[in-house]
């Protein structure tokens, strides 16, 4: 298992350079520069900025520059915050982790529960009203559905903050402070779960009706197990398996911060972070984050490459 | 004379389907007594399968039982709570299925799916459970049982996850095993084997068995009795001795024409001419009619009825009654 861990981990570095090269290609094609955005500047000035941040060097340049400081843990400097990328991930991304976490908890939670239940009962009112709900949910754009919580929750009905991560002003200490965090985390969660159950939920449905098909299902059944056991013993476990692929996925996705909707509810993520960086073409902040989270996608892939191994006994080495 | 150990007494399973109402099981009754072998014969769709999965009242929708009852020791399975009937399923009345090759949970180990059943009928403990499990894996004739009970199905072979199917049946001394086509997957070899094995199982636990088959071969090695089934009826009902001497029903005569003999050469082997009717449009009639070489006007206006002849051979036929040209 060990020496399967380790020639995995090899065998990511010749496609994590890959990765970076298309990368750097990539951003280098972008037109316009964070120096040239800003009118105040003189010509002069602007031209000795470019030389300075390293942005007038040929692509190649570029890249060595850049590959070499990577190779060292360093993914640049972001030139709007005047701080390393590094920093700035690591100041921002653990907010989005918080929001991701807690939805990726519930989301799969929640379409675990009710995709067994809508594959058990399959064609039942039940089962097409869950389909119904599913796809209107997963209809809604983001910003829709966060403007309307916003406008239900927030404003009309005081329940929940309208945005930000903590109460301006007040200064909550310990568990006060941790309450004011969860108070102000409640709308976005509720409107980033709504959005991923739905697909969540028929991935689930659909593998569950593939295994409760299966000759093994009725051998359980003929033992003479509660219908329980039969469908979370014997048929869950077979139809979690496939949805590893889609864990693996969803661990960039912890780190990639939601965008729109960190935008909408104000919420310090990275995802928001990274969509003013594209705005102001911070070069060193679009290309270390996205390199960041290319890293993690190839680190999730590992990851589901090796929990098949543990889940799934045909898949396992000797 | 032994005992009727179950009963099926006018059973009739139908299926919903969209083109309209399958009668798979239609007005069947006959019995398994105790230590009996019981083969259930006929082509694929007429029934045997559904008369078995209604024994064990695991008919899924569309499919439902509506008629008749299913006694056993005195009680009909039909009308027992669904917690009473866990009970009796893997129990008292196992049953092993055609395809071994899937009917094994892929991702539990051999000795998991072992023991699921004597933890809970038998409330035994682990460790009680994990030795008993083992003694049946030596009984099915597969050697090095400790290390087995450890592996998964996908290392073993078909011959063998049957023989594991089969000690999974028999972990709780069954008073019934129904095997469906048990042997139809397997190859000739491993067949013989596995029958084998059925046969050294009934004489030393005086198991009942129903044994539902295609192969007359299977019949004629296993069978103390046989059903003949034709589209979802009992066409023909005969001690198997009795049977293969003397079969009434022209279909029984068609199958028994149909197989191949040794010694023999034949360029091509005897097959009943036409197909099996359409099970949606079932008339009220000898549903054997149009394929009979001695249909009457008789065969397409009244059904048959199963009636008892001598040596208990019992058939329904129009043939052997009264009005009928042979008599």
């Amino acid at each position: 298992m060990t020496t399967q861990v380790i020639r995995r981990l090899l065998q990511t570095i010749p496609t994590l350079i890959g990765v970076s090269i298309v990368l750097v290609l990539i951003f280098h094609l972008i037109p316009g520069n964070f120096v040239d955005s800003n009118p105040t500047i003189s010509k002069e000035r602007a031209a000795e900025l470019k030389e300075m941040y390293g942005l007038t060097d040929p692509v190649h340049i570029k890249y060595l520059k850049w590959a070499k400081g990577v190779a060292t843990g360093d993914l640049g400097y972001s030139i709007q915050h005047k701080q390393p990328v590094t920093t700035i991930i690591d100041r921002y991304v653990w907010n989005s982790v918080l929001i991701a976490g807690v939805v990726l908890i519930f989301s799969w939670t929640i379409a675990i529960f009710v995709g067994v239940f809508s594959a058990v009962r399959q064609h039942s009112f039940y089962d097409g009203l869950i389909t119904f709900l599913v796809f209107a949910v997963m209809s809604l754009p983001s910003f829709f559905i966060g403007l309307l919580a916003i406008k239900f929750f927030a404003v009309d009905n005081r329940i929940f903050p309208v945005g930000g991560m903590i109460t301006t002003g007040a200064n909550y200490e310990g568990w006060a402070h941790i309450w004011d965090v969860i108070e102000h985390m409640f709308l976005p969660v509720i409107v980033l779960t709504a959005l991923n159950v739905g697909g969540l939920t028929r991935y689930f449905r659909t593998s569950m009706l593939d295994v409760i098909k299966q000759d093994f299902i009725r051998t359980a059944r003929a033992k003479g197990l509660k219908e329980r056991t039969v469908i979370f013993k014997h048929a869950l476990r077979n139809a979690l398996i496939p949805a590893i692929t889609l864990l693996g996925f969803e661990i960039p996705g912890l780190f990639a911060g939601a965008m729109i909707t960190e935008k909408i509810f104000n919420w310090p993520g990275i995802g928001s972070i990274f969509l003013n960086a594209i705005n102001a073409r911070d070069y060193f902040l679009m290309l270390g984050y996205t390199f960041f989270i290319a890293f993690l996608t190839i680190i999730g892939n590992v990851i589901a490459d090796l929990l098949y191994r543990v889940a799934d006994p045909r898949v396992r080495m000797k | 004379m032994a005992n009727n150990l179950i009963e099926f007494r006018n059973l009739r399973t139908n299926f919903y389907t969209s083109s309209g109402v399958v009668k798979a099981v239609n007005d069947v009754s006959f019995s398994i007594r105790e230590g009996e072998t019981l083969c259930v014969v006929g082509e694929s769709g007429c029934g045997k399968s559904v008369t078995a999965m209604s024994l064990m009242r695991l008919v899924s929708p569309p499919g439902k039982t509506e008629g008749g009852q299913i006694l056993y020791k005195g009680q009909d399975l039909l009308t027992l709570k669904e917690r009473d009937m866990r009970h009796i399923r893997g129990n008292e009345i196992a049953m092993i299925f055609q395809e071994p090759m899937t009917s094994l949970n892929p991702v539990l180990t051999i000795g998991d799916q072992i023991t699921e059943p004597l933890l809970i009928h038998k409330g035994m403990t682990r460790k009680d459970a994990k030795k008993r499990a083992i003694e049946l894996i030596e009984l099915v004739g597969i050697p090095r049982a400790a290390k087995i009970f450890d592996s998964y199905p996908h290392e073993l072979s078909g011959g063998m996850r049957q023989r594991i199917m089969i000690a999974i049946a028999l972990s709780c001394d069954p008073k019934l095993l129904i095997a469906d086509e048990p042997t139809t997957a397997l190859d000739v070899t491993i067949q013989a084997q596995i029958l084998d094995l059925m046969r050294n199982i009934k004489s030393e636990f005086n198991t009942a068995i129903m044994m539902i088959t295609h192969d007359l071969g299977v019949v004629a090695e296993m069978a103390d009795h046989v059903v003949v089934m034709y589209a979802g009826k009992v066409i023909e009902e005969a001690p198997v001795h009795e049977l293969f001497a003397n079969p009434k029903h022209p279909y029984t005569q068609g199958l028994m024409r149909a197989k191949p003999i040794i010694n023999q050469r034949q360029d091509r082997l005897y097959t009943i001419p036409g197909q099996v009717p359409n099970p949606v449009e079932l008339g009220n009639n000898c549903y054997f009619n149009e394929r009979c070489e001695h249909c009457m006007s008789l065969c397409v206006e009244k059904p048959p009825i199963l009636t008892t002849y001598e040596n208990k051979h019992k058939a329904a036929c129009w043939l052997y009654e009264k009005g009928g040209e042979v008599s």
